[in-house]
């Protein structure tokens, strides 16, 4: 007994979490190739990815309902992949939430700090107010005597939630935990979370399907998609320079527009065709498009920075309105050029009629070449994150 | 298509209590109309009796002018498009549009016909003999809304169509249903709990809570102006600040109110003839949404100390949540800010933003007609 205290203990400090070339198949099926990133004490890491990508399978390893194929998973000096599940202190948040039925919402919270993971660490009593204080915070402190079924799919999602929270582990793993809650908890749950985990010296991951709540929430956001980790960085880093296409598709709301240039040489100089339009380029950007060294090539642009109606812009694009959607405080246009959607954000007050034919200002300074066929970006000089003006954050002081 | 008319229609399941306590409520012919609400508001429960899915407990539904109240499922002529597809994963995409139509033993010519027009209008002809599990969840939905609309019913229903599917494809064919709406003219119901699918498809959304329309309305105008304290915290992505303010009463014509002992300012006559109608109390609820708020302005019609609580980095903008003396204060600003949990600032408002509520109904003021 004396030696397992001593044991916890030691685990109480932060450690990193360290993976090393992890690989997961089912089957036929590639779950996880060569994941590989680190996790230091108190840092929320976000991993990111479509359904599929792998989020859940990585989770599951690393508290060990699943064994890897092949690699090593750490935490400090521990090689926690030798050890069983109930040894690795893993406080893990299912996405299927996995209640007990039987169990009122208080003894569903309480039941991991009575469990021998977490054996003379609480008192009673401090069992009692650090439950209390968590229903408190994910306001569901009236429900503490309702059973699982007498509640609503986002009332049971936070009590899964706190049953994890609650806990004193080396490590919390949240799979998509607040996805079933309106917006309103959802904005305030995710800052209360984040400002707590971060006083912690344990490591988050949080796994979410919605990236931008991955940015919103991380220190460094991990992008996973097929079981490959695409990209690590800051939410910042991230969006100014996704790694790839793939990413790119991911990122923002909606995601930047992506498509397809050809570099042909005509009659009367080079000219840059857009799925088969005529695109107009100032010199500069033909220039940058040149420096590529390729003919064909992906090039991304945020809605944020897309004008419409525009014809006097020195690069643009000519396209027929497609859709308008009045989001309160913007509107946001599609606009279709030859059978591919580029998207605008334009004012709320903005009016367009449907089928109206329209010229899309393309804003070169926000844009992001893409190898066509990998869909690699293109680190080139010009790219906005090596703007200065760009990629400074904004000072938000007056010079005054 | 047919115009759909709820007149007081209510809805109990034990004969107590009224889980809908009565909704009139209009879907035009050619408008899609969103029922939107958090889980348990009754959205489904309507959605299901208009189908003829649930009966009612009072009142009726009719369809342009027919009483269909007492018909069966069967006998409105209603297609539904469900949340999970609900697709015949052995049979090819053409095979399940035609599937209505093949059971009803129409004539092989005709069902081709049919069936052609739809696989064209969503741009389903280069992959209509594919089988639709191997197909994305946006491909295996548009097949299944060509399911609904092969049948050429009175009325579509869509059933949280979006809700399966990962970003990127949610984003897409949100914009193609939008697309087939505006150019079909299709009558549909819309069933959602994600305000961006209600705002984004819908030409009028009827916002519901505990079983009550609370707001029917374009999406523009409930967003600029919330009927009450639910929609306006309801609608919008972060939800409206709300702050809880007095009304001090006229001086020199002009009328207070204030946040806090130190924070008031004078309000408009719109707003002055609103508050001197009445007959509540004092206290108001103040809402802000949160791109209204300024940080570091150089010049605010209130100005107020803040120290930031959390700063979420966002795409285009980020959210910044700011302690002040008249309570948390959430603001959203142009990506990137460089701010720091703890970081000192002050916080802008200017009352022309503001929302005012009653604070004991909920209301908003300036809705309330005389």
């Amino acid at each position: 007994m004396k030696s397992n205290t001593v044991h916890i203990s030691s685990l109480q400090r932060g450690e990193p979490l360290r993976l090393e070339a992890v690989s997961k198949h089912f089957g036929e099926v590639q779950a996880l190739a060569e994941v590989s990133f680190v996790a230091e004490p108190g840092e929320v890491i976000a991993v990111c990815g479509p359904s599929g990508a792998g989020k859940s399978t990585l989770g599951r390893l690393i508290s060990g309902l699943d064994v890897p194929d092949e690699g090593a998973i750490h935490l400090g000096s521990t090689l926690l992949s030798e050890q069983p599940a109930q040894k690795r202190r893993v406080a893990h948040m299912f996405e299927s939430l996995a209640l007990y039925p039987t169990l009122d919402v208080f003894a569903n919270v309480a039941s991991p700090l009575k469990a021998p993971s977490h054996r003379g660490l609480f008192s009673t009593a401090e069992i009692s107010s650090r439950v209390e204080g968590m229903l408190k915070m994910m306001d569901i402190a009236h429900l503490a005597g309702r059973r699982p079924s007498e509640l609503s799919g986002g009332q049971r999602q936070r009590v899964a939630l706190c049953r994890t929270l609650v806990q004193s582990p080396s490590l919390f793993i949240l799979d998509e935990p607040i996805g079933h809650l309106d917006a309103k908890l959802r904005h305030r749950l995710r800052g209360e979370i984040t400002r707590r985990q971060r006083a912690l010296d344990q490591a988050t991951l949080w796994l979410t399907p919605d990236t931008l709540e991955g940015m919103a929430v991380a220190d460094r956001v991990i992008m996973l998609i097929d079981g490959k980790v695409q990209q690590i960085g800051s939410s910042r880093q991230v969006y100014a320079a996704p790694a790839n296409t793939s990413i790119a598709r991911l990122l923002g709301d909606p995601a930047m527009n992506l498509v397809e240039v050809w570099l042909k040489q005509e009659l009367d100089g080079l000219k840059v065709l857009c799925h088969g339009t005529r695109m107009q380029v100032s010199d500069a950007f033909l220039a940058r498009l040149k420096a590529s060294g390729q003919l064909r090539l992906t090039i991304g642009f945020p809605p944020l920075h897309t004008r419409l109606d525009d014809g006097a812009a020195p690069n643009r694009l000519q396209g027929e309105i497609y859709t308008v959607e009045p989001f309160g405080k913007y509107t946001l246009v599609t606009v279709e050029v030859n059978g591919v959607h580029v998207k605008a954000k334009m004012p709320a007050g903005f009016q367009g009629t449907v089928g109206s034919s329209v010229q899309i200002g393309v804003p070169v300074e926000h844009v992001l070449l893409f190898d066509h066929d990998s869909g690699a970006l293109i680190q080139d000089a010009a790219a906005p994150m090596h703007n200065k003006n760009l990629s400074e954050p904004t000072t938000i002081h007056d010079e005054a | 298509m047919k115009e759909v008319r709820l007149e007081r229609v209510t809805k109990s399941y034990d004969g107590a209590t009224l889980a809908i306590p009565g909704i009139d409520l209009v879907c035009n012919r050619g408008e899609m109309l969103a029922l939107l609400g958090p889980s348990g508001c009754g959205k489904s429960t309507t959605l299901k009796m208009i189908a003829g899915i649930e009966s009612i407990s009072d009142g009726a539904i009719f369809f342009d002018d027919v009483d269909v109240s007492d018909l069966d499922t069967a006998s409105r002529n209603v297609a539904m498009v469900f949340e999970d597809y609900a697709l015949y994963p052995h049979l090819s995409v053409f095979d399940n549009i035609a599937f209505p139509l093949s059971i009803r033993g129409m004539p092989r010519a005709e069902i081709s016909e049919r069936v052609e027009r739809v696989l064209k209008l969503l741009a389903l002809r280069d992959i209509s003999g594919e089988k639709v599990q191997q197909l994305s969840g946006g491909a295996q939905q548009r097949v299944s809304i060509g399911r609904a609309l092969v049948r050429e019913p009175d009325l579509i229903m869509f059933d949280e169509p979006l809700s399966h599917l990962d970003s990127d494809q949610k984003v897409q064919l949100r914009t193609e249903i939008k697309r087939l709406q505006q150019t079909s003219k299709l009558t549909s119901v819309l069933v959602t709990h994600d305000q961006n699918e209600a705002i984004s498809m819908a030409d009028r959304i009827a916002v519901m809570d505990r079983g009550v329309l609370q707001q029917v309305d374009t999406p523009t105008a409930i967003y600029n102006c919330p009927a009450n304290i639910f929609v306006a915290s309801f609608i919008g992505e972060p939800p409206m600040n709300l702050l809880d303010a007095n009304y001090g009463g006229e001086l020199f014509g002009q009328s207070r109110v204030q946040f806090a002992e130190n924070c008031r300012f004078a309000a408009g006559d719109q707003v002055l003839d609103a508050l001197q109608r009445r007959d509540t109390g004092a206290a108001l609820v103040i809402g802000i949404r949160p791109e209204r708020v300024l940080i570091n302005p150089s010049q605010a019609s209130l100005l107020l100390d803040g120290k930031v609580y959390a700063h979420e980095p966002g795409g285009d903008s980020d959210v910044v949540t700011i302690d002040t003396a008249i309570g948390r204060i959430v603001a959203e600003a142009p990506a990137p800010l460089l701010l720091a949990e703890g970081d000192s600032l002050q916080v802008g408002l200017e009352p022309e933003h503001f929302h005012y509520f009653c604070k004991e109904s909920g209301r908003n003021l300036l809705l309330e007609t005389p």
